[in-house]
């Protein structure tokens, strides 16, 4: 408990700057999670890891609690009349503790959404507005902007009209941008909550080669309704179902022993289920 | 809605009702018409540009325009701050944990019943609080100040409207971002709402330009040029009334000013249609 | 709850202007009370109800004629107002070609912004002479209903119409297929379905008419006495407010807050009215 206060005196001090000094990616742990809306159950009893600048693929069939999963893991889940118990740990600190700044905690984990959202405003303005809220100025404004745009391969589509509105690029585009956006903040936790599955096959293609590339510095936890994605993508699979109307993981571990080799009847069932689907519309 | 057939029972009572339809209808034009017919004859450049004469019989209606505007004015100011402060906190921070929506709950109530307290209470109010209390006497100060308390209902209402209809998405990326909420609201949901408020905005005013009994006692029935805030002045409504009702032979110049006040709000109105209009090919 | 400086900053001050807002409806309600208390709350305050007539500058306060012609005008413009109301929607809504009934809606938005100050002078000025050919001096309660009625009736309308709007076409087009006529779909389903949107159109009115000035001080005659017939000049509460503001002193003074209070309290029972009605047809609709 001790632990949870300190790291969120900790996140209060912390500046973009001393947050990329931090050393590496930190380990997700799940211990015990249970959800709930007004009383209905919605997940019980989840427990797994998330490895350090590792990729772990949440999957399961839609509705059974993954996004909402993921929503605690930055603490979006406190915007819902929810209630949730157990433990997150993110590195050492459990970030469900109340004494946890959470726009300190959101700031160090990135979050990218189904549909590509960037704000109403220029290419530009999506990144620098959330960068100068956070106090960072002049010459480094730029840079970052450039830096993270050429990250996500954005720069050189995009350089020319950096101040048109935002909403007129593509889909894939767009959710590059919203990548970008998130990865100037240097977060050290990638949430992906489905994030190619409103796209198109092609820019498909280029976002999955942009989680690929941001392993190791990131830890990285994705939502996925996508098997193929998760075996192409994961170093982990984690995945959910439900029963009696609650969600929970059934089973979780390196992604090769889970497709191959599942362990659980329900895995096996909805993996092979989703695999002969797959390889028959292939 | 609409199927071709029609039966026979059913001819007849659209027959039936057609004529109550038509009987408004022909009201309606009625009063239109002998309005502006009446009206038109009054209305010249001079009506417009020359200061009331004669109790108002004679002259123009410039002072009294200038009264309108400023008691107007002044109402949007009193008005603007607190409708969109409120209309800010029942969007997007009442709904944050149950004290919030219980306290919500109360001021929506309390507003509603302000949108319900008849104009002339609200004017018997502000001479109470403003002209008497605070001191202001009959004043276009007074008045404004009335005025802004009556339109806040419907000011608020539309206001708060045109903040929910912002998408979510929004929202939720810039907590994510963890990014503080006033500079969401000022850079992000304002500008997105910005043509649903000054719909509202512009409701108001034509509320406010049509407010009649709630300024007798508070504006005040000056018709001259007014030199300050503190003065008295007579705005558009009062002066139809006024010049109907105790001024004999008033009725001409009457009938013209009901004719600006009339094409105020209709100018209003479109302006209003244009807005909405902009805003919905921006939704699609 | 964590916050950022400056978001804390920023709800401490809507939350004092939301305090603002919320607390002006209190304030009027204050104000008019402690104006009244001197009249409402001595030796004065029954003589509302006792006096023989209302005759302030002789010390006599009978408010009774005052609030029938309030009553009168008021349930009278609503009576005259709801069958028209009532018909053109339907009309609009079912009968009419789609082109009028849009046509009628925007002509109706334009006219329910027509100041009370309008509705009044043109009936001051073309039907109490009408009237006054008829029968009587003109100023009377029916031409009060007659203005007060045409005042609310395009509000009334537009409420009437967006309630039959609400009806599920599926509903409708389902009693079509059955090979319902128009009239059957409309007495059988629209109008049962609508019926909670009429009501809070009904009363919503109801409200506006009860506290108009205006329209009902230009045309009414302004009598005391107490109101007969159709063609009896009456006075409202708000009216007598309007006309004696002016010049009361002292008790007189109170005792037109006091009628400001009475006004109050008839405005917030529709209110609460309306409020109950709603609170049941959400709870029937939660059990359905």
């Amino acid at each position: 408990m001790t632990k949870s206060v300190a790291f969120g005196r900790k996140l209060q001090h912390t500046t973009p700057q001393d947050i990329s000094l931090q050393s590496g990616p930190p380990a997700i742990s799940i211990r015990n999670l249970g959800l709930s809306y007004g009383g209905h159950k919605v997940l019980k009893n989840i427990n797994f890891e998330a490895r350090a600048g590792k990729i772990t693929a949440l999957v399961g069939p839609s509705g059974c609690g993954k996004s909402s999963l993921l929503s605690v893991v930055n603490r979006l889940s406190d915007l819902q009349a929810c209630k949730v118990e157990g433990e997150v740990f993110i590195a050492e600190d459990n970030i469900l503790h109340s004494a946890v700044n959470v726009l300190k905690l959101r700031r160090r984990i990135g979050m990218v959404f189904q549909k590509p959202s960037p704000f109403p405003m220029s290419i530009r303005e999506n990144l620098l507005f959330p960068l100068r809220e956070y106090g960072v100025k002049g010459d480094q404004l730029e840079k970052t902007l450039e830096d993270n745009l050429r990250l996500v391969g954005l720069w050189d589509e995009v350089k020319t009209r950096l101040n048109d509105s935002a909403l007129v690029l593509s889909g894939g585009q767009q959710q590059r941008l919203c990548f970008a956006r998130c990865l100037s903040l240097n977060p050290k936790v990638l949430l992906l909550d489905e994030p190619c599955s409103a796209l198109d096959p092609r820019s498909t293609q280029i976002i999955e080669a942009l989680i690929w590339h941001l392993r190791e510095s990131h830890t990285i936890l994705m939502v996925t309704h996508n098997l193929a994605q998760a075996r192409r993508l994961a170093d982990d699979v984690a995945v959910c179902c439900l029963s009696d109307g609650v969600g929970s993981i059934v089973e979780s571990g390196k992604t090769a022993q889970v497709f191959d080799f599942p362990a659980h009847p329900v895995t096996a069932e909805y993996l092979g289920f989703e695999t002969a689907e797959v390889r028959s519309s292939d | 809605m609409m199927s071709k057939a029609m039966s026979q029972g059913d001819r007849i009572i659209q027959m039936g009702l057609c004529c109550p339809a038509l009987i408004i209808c022909g009201v309606f034009v009625w009063l239109l018409f002998d309005v502006v017919s009446q009206g038109i004859s009054g209305l010249s450049w001079q009506f417009l540009t020359q200061l009331p004469a004669d109790a108002g019989r004679a002259g123009g209606i410039v002072s009294i325009i200038v009264s309108t505007f400023i008691v107007l004015i002044i109402a949007l100011l009193v008005a603007l701050p607190i409708g969109l402060g409120t209309a800010i906190w029942l969007a997007e921070f009442a709904d944050e944990d149950q004290t919030g929506m219980a306290v919500a709950v109360w001021v929506r109530r309390s507003l509603q019943l302000l949108a319900g307290v008849p104009s002339i209470v609200v004017g018997l109010f502000g001479y109470a609080v403003f002209c008497q209390l605070l001191g202001l006497g009959y004043s276009l100060l007074a008045g404004g100040l009335t005025l802004g308390c009556m339109i806040l209902p419907l000011l608020i209402g539309s206001l708060e409207a045109g903040l929910r209809a912002v998408p979510c998405t929004y929202r939720i990326n810039a907590v994510a971002l963890g990014l503080s909420k006033f500079s969401v609201i000022r850079r992000i949901l304002l500008p997105q709402a910005a043509p649903a408020l000054l719909a509202g905005l512009i409701l108001s005013i034509g509320r406010a330009l049509a407010e009649t009994a709630a300024l007798l006692f508070t504006s005040g029935y000056v018709t001259r040029m007014p030199e300050s805030v503190y003065d008295s002045g007579r705005v558009l409504s009062v002066h139809v009334f006024d010049l109907a009702m105790n001024v004999p032979g008033g009725d001409k110049n009457a009938y013209a000013t009901a004719l600006v006040l009339l094409l105020g709000l209709l100018l209003i109105n479109s302006v209003l249609k244009k807005v909405v209009n902009i805003w919905a090919a921006r939704e699609n | 709850m964590y916050r950022h400086k400056v978001d804390i900053k920023f709800v401490g001050l809507l939350r004092l202007l939301v305090m603002l807002a919320a607390c002006i409806v209190l304030l009027i309600f204050g104000f008019l009370l402690t104006e009244a208390w001197p009249f409402l709350f001595s030796e004065h305050g029954g003589q509302l109800f006792t006096d023989a007539v209302w005759h302030p500058t002789t010390g006599q306060y009978n408010l009774v004629p005052v609030i029938l012609g309030t009553l009168y005008t008021t349930i009278g413009a609503v009576s005259v107002a709801v069958p028209f109301a009532l018909a053109t929607a339907i009309f609009c809504q079912f009968y009419a070609p789609r082109w009028f009934g849009r046509l009628y809606t925007s002509v109706m938005e334009v006219l329910a912004g027509i100041p009370s100050v309008v509705y009044g002078f043109w009936g001051l000025v073309v039907l109490v002479p009408l009237v006054a050919s008829w029968q009587g001096s003109g100023a009377s309660l029916l031409t009060g209903i007659l203005v007060l009625s045409l005042m609310i009736l395009p509000t009334g309308t537009l409420l009437a119409i967006a309630a039959l709007k609400q009806v599920p076409s599926e509903w409708i087009q389902g009693s079509y297929a059955l090979g319902l006529s128009r009239w059957a779909t409309i007495k059988n389903i629209a109008l049962p379905a609508s019926g909670h949107g009429m009501l809070n159109a009904l009363l919503l009115q109801s409200t506006r008419a009860i506290g108009e000035t205006m329209a009902v001080l230009m045309v009414c005659g302004n009598s005391t006495l107490f109101p007969f017939g159709l063609f009896e000049p009456v006075r409202t509460l708000s009216a007598n407010i309007a006309l004696e503001m002016a010049y009361a002193m002292e008790m007189h003074r109170a005792a037109l807050y006091s009628s400001a209070l009475v006004l109050m309290v008839m405005v917030f029972i529709l209110l609460f009215l309306n409020q109950f009605q709603n609170r049941l047809e959400s709870t029937a609709n939660g059990k359905s």
